[in-house]
């Protein structure tokens, strides 16, 4: 019985915790629902604020360069890349530059007409430059470029580069502020021949080294700067050679092929290393430059000069000491004198 | 034992048949040449006006003439053809509602891995200064000494020098901007100012970061209103 009581007891137990359980739960249940009601109120009611949107764009190759025959194409593939997180509208298009005379930096001009430059486009089925096209985050997109030259385009270089851009800027927050355009570029640099050759005309617009006169250990710096008078670009193959007085070869640094365009000059750095040199001995020094066929002598000295002064200094302290001493000591005699 | 003599003929017939077309488009992983016929000789050759100039093999002009062309992608003397990369943190910046005499700044940062370059820049201007759709300007700073231009960058510290201008922080940043102090205006693209470079460098970097620092401040007599513009930042590898 009283096995029956108590399964009747632990029967109402079991329902009274199940009645209360399932209230709990119900409650439990409102309170969710009415967090989730009041985030979502609350979400809606207060502006949010845009996330930021990233521009990240990868295009290979950096560069190409053409040699080509009036009346002939060729074409590019170039693959473009989202490297960020955000959708990017991008479009492709051209920009013919010039070199500046005096510095070798890229100033860009307007397009010519037709039959006055190579022409430019797509081959891509569906894209011609100028079009829009979307790159979602990650993804790639190949470009074919096609290259032509008219059949009369005039012998001579020219100078392009290829362009992807991000056309649709941010949006703001209607307040004051800027948004961010940003356009990545990969060079073209052609040179239109029939025969495949054209003048040299190359010129050592200067190499000096700096300082001329320099002290143990310390850097002796080369700067070349390398000018194109010719009709079509070269690259800077060259080294800088250095002999000591007696002629023998010291060091070689070779030059980093840059390219020199046409009616401009560069400043010819060095492959690998810096062009500079430094030595722990003393004497004069000579350093030839030869890029093609060219090439160019200037000397410069490296001196114990701190070394020097040094000594010199001690030397000076020395006798004054040494002066002081012999003074003290003609006293001390004449003191003892009776 | 005739037979199994033959076999080696019949193998060799065979094998000049279909055996791959040795390429004629050579690549390797620092360029790519596309030309109709390979000619590999020694050294370049030169003679009184004339250059022939490649660093792989040499063109001789009969055999250009009879492809037409001559491509390379990629720098000759890095070993592999690696993208040019440019990447911008954040495309818009917003100043939030001004406060006559108290300057507003934001930043957002450029990154430039140019590993298969020898070289790169990034260049920048604006559409035009800061304007409202009524056509008001924020002008762009003189900066403290009215010194400063888009090429020139100059301390800009006095809260009583209005305006709008950019300082630079970080990899090869132009050296005018001596620390967080010193601000330049952004070429403006309306009054025909040449792009400015704001990052250049003539090496080959894996990783260069620089960090913009945008700076307004307005007069008491600046009409109201939301001011904007556009800043195009061009990103292009050396030559």
């Amino acid at each position: 019985m009283i096995k029956t009581q108590n399964s009747k007891l632990h029967k109402n137990s079991r329902g009274v915790k199940a009645h209360l359980g399932s209230a709990f739960s119900f409650f439990a249940w409102c309170l969710k629902l009415g967090i989730c009601l009041s985030l979502g109120i609350w979400n809606l009611v207060l502006p949010s604020e845009a996330q930021a949107q990233e521009f990240s764009l990868s295009l290979s190759p950096p560069l190409l360069e053409i040699m080509l025959q009036p009346g002939k194409s060729i074409t590019q593939a170039y693959e473009v890349k989202n490297l960020g997180d955000s959708v990017l509208y991008l479009k492709s298009f051209i920009s013919p530059f010039a070199p500046d005379p005096e510095s070798g930096q890229i100033v860009y001009q307007s397009l010519l007409s037709p039959g006055q430059q190579p022409e430019f486009k797509l081959n891509n089925a569906n894209l011609s430059l100028n079009d829009t096209f979307v790159l979602q985050p990650n993804e790639s997109q190949q470009l074919v470029l096609k290259v032509s030259t008219p059949q009369n385009l005039p012998e001579n270089d020219y100078y392009f580069t290829f362009f992807v851009s991000h056309s649709s800027p941010g949006e703001l927050l209607k307040k004051t502020g800027s948004s961010f355009q940003a356009q990545i570029g990969s060079h073209l640099l052609l040179t239109v021949s029939q025969a495949g050759e054209f003048d040299f005309n190359g010129q050592i617009a200067r190499f000096e080294a700096l300082p001329k006169i320099t002290d143990l250990g310390e850097k002796i710096n080369f700067d070349l700067i390398v000018a194109n008078g010719g009709q079509a670009l070269f690259k800077a193959n060259g080294k800088i050679e250095i002999f000591d007085w007696l002629g023998k070869k010291k060091k070689e640094i070779i030059l980093r092929p840059d390219n020199v365009l046409v009616n401009s000059q560069r400043k010819i750095v060095c492959l690998d290393e810096p062009c500079s040199f430094s030595s722990f001995w003393p004497g004069h020094y000579r350093a030839v430059i030869t890029v093609f066929d060219l090439s160019r002598s200037i000397y410069f000295w490296i001196l114990p000069t701190k070394l020097a002064l040094a000594l010199t200094i001690g030397l000076i302290v020395l006798k004054l000491v040494l002066d002081k001493r012999k003074k003290n000591g003609k006293h001390i005699i004449y003191n003892d004198m009776p | 034992m005739k037979k199994k003599l033959l076999i080696v003929p019949i193998f060799y017939i065979l094998y000049s048949i279909f055996s791959p077309v040795m390429a004629v488009n050579m690549n390797s992983d620092s360029y790519k040449i596309q030309w109709g016929n390979v000619n590999m000789g020694g050294g370049r050759k030169t003679s009184a006006g004339y250059i022939v100039t490649d660093t792989l093999g040499q063109i001789a002009p009969g055999d250009y003439q009879s492809a037409g062309y001559w491509l390379r992608a990629g720098f000759q003397y890095i070993h592999t053809i690696i993208p040019f990369t440019f990447t911008i943190s954040d495309l818009n910046i917003a100043f939030g509602s001004l406060v006559v005499g108290t300057p507003s700044t934001d930043t957002n940062t450029l990154t430039v891995s140019a590993r298969g370059a020898g070289g790169y820049q990034v260049l920048a201007f604006e559409n035009h200064p800061l304007k409202s759709r009524q056509a008001n300007d924020i002008a762009d700073t003189l900066c403290d000494t009215s010194l400063c231009d888009e090429t020139n960058a100059d301390p800009w510290t006095n809260n009583s020098v209005y305006g709008f201008g950019f300082n630079m922080s970080g990899d090869d940043i132009p050296v005018d901007f001596v620390d967080s102090t010193y601000f330049r205006q952004f070429a403006d693209l309306e009054s025909a100012e040449s792009k400015q470079i704001v990052m250049s460098s003539d090496a080959v970097t894996s990783s260069s970061t620089a960090t913009v620092t945008y700076k307004v401040n307005v007069s008491a007599v600046q009409e109201a209103g939301n001011y904007e513009n556009a800043i195009t930042y061009v990103a292009v590898p050396g030559y």
